[in-house]
């Protein structure tokens, strides 16, 4: 079945209604006075300059803006973390020389006195020497070998 | 009162009374001239206005349109090689910029109705078309503007757009066609499909 050809003469009616809309008298004047002011308005210098490209690049782009600075702080922690742990272990460092200096300043006699002091020879033979002989002429101090846990061989496989 | 609107038995853009000035304001205003282009503003831009209007309901949004049309046209005018009326290339601005700003207002409709006035008592032709014409005879007609403009807002950018330029302002199809970039028959069946659509959400005023 064929359906009639849409009439929209009724919403044309209507729609010229919306024509009637228009802004308050004068409105159209200071509009076009407001746009010959901005296109007759000298280009501001400090606009041209690549710093306000920049920004201007930036304001029509807020979440790059907002990365960029949120990467730009990042730096800078790191940074400021990186010399703080420089700073720190540098000074380690110091503390550490102090004290490879300052033992031996403290347990040493000073190297002075150790030159001046005279070089004296033995004229005994030195006590651990002789005490060592006496260990060979007397044998062993007793219990320092158990016999019965010693290994001994039969007398007929000693070797002759 | 001044009108912001065309009336749709005359398309005709102001410009084409006298095309050959049109054309020389134009050289002029790409040699620098502020007076030739102040004039070739005011020729046009109630009707660029209009046409921000009628796709924004707000007349803000639709001054800044207007306002951004005119400054990106001056600052291009020397790339205007007349390929196309003046009227047809700062109208395609005008579209590319209103299409541009209705995506970023994605799903926020402001309505600023007060800020327009209708004055249909000064208006014979209006008092007839709104006591006449629709059944609800005791319709307010700020309740009827509301509806219209909801109604439109309702349409996408592009059927909008198509019966701005066609039922509102009485462009014809190849001019229509000339500024979105596409032939007449897209123009036609895209008005129809918004008629359609417009038709169906007005009902109750349309008997």
């Amino acid at each position: 079945m064929n359906q009639p050809p849409e009439n929209f003469d009724a919403l044309q009616r209507l729609m010229r209604l919306k024509s009637k809309e228009c802004p308050p008298p004068g409105f159209h004047d200071q509009l076009r006075q407001r746009i010959m002011a901005n296109i007759s308005l000298p280009a501001e210098p400090r606009r041209s300059s690549l710093w306000y490209q920049l920004l201007g690049w930036l304001e029509s782009r807020p979440a790059l803006a907002s990365s960029y600075a949120l990467a730009g702080i990042a730096l800078l922690l790191c940074g400021a973390g990186f010399l703080k742990m420089v700073e720190s272990e540098s000074a380690e460092i110091r503390i550490g020389e102090h004290t490879i200096v300052a033992v031996p300043t403290h347990t040493t006699p000073p190297p002075q006195s150790f030159q001046s002091s005279p070089i004296t020879v033995a004229q005994t033979p030195p006590q651990s020497l002789s005490s060592t002989n006496e260990s060979i002429k007397n044998g062993p101090p007793p219990g320092l070998f158990d016999g019965a846990h010693l290994n001994s061989l039969p007398a007929s496989d000693r070797i002759r | 009162m001044e009108s912001a609107a065309v009336n749709p038995q005359n398309p005709r853009d102001p410009g084409a009374d006298n095309p050959q000035a049109d054309q020389d304001l134009v050289k002029a205003a790409q040699s620098g001239d502020f007076n030739a282009y102040d004039e070739l503003v005011r020729r046009y831009q109630q009707r660029i206005y209009a046409t921000t209007y009628h796709m924004t309901s707000n007349h803000e949004d639709a001054s800044d349109l207007t306002q951004d049309t005119f400054i990106k046209a001056f600052q291009a005018i020397k790339s205007f090689k007349g390929d196309s009326s003046f009227f047809t290339w700062v109208y395609r601005i005008a579209v590319n910029k209103t299409i541009n700003f209705l995506k970023q207002r994605k799903n926020k409709s402001a309505l600023s109705l007060d800020d327009l006035d209708l004055n249909p008592e000064g208006d014979p032709d209006l008092l007839a078309l709104v006591s006449d014409k629709t059944p609800r005879r005791e319709v307010n007609l700020a309740e009827l503007q509301q509806k219209l403009n909801e109604a439109m807002l309702k349409l996408s950018d592009v059927h909008r757009l198509v019966v701005t330029m066609h039922d509102i302002q009485g462009l014809p199809h190849e001019e229509i066609g000339k500024v979105l970039g596409c032939n007449t028959g897209t123009v036609r069946s895209r008005l129809f499909y918004a008629r359609q659509q417009l038709q169906a959400h007005l009902s109750e005023f349309i008997s």
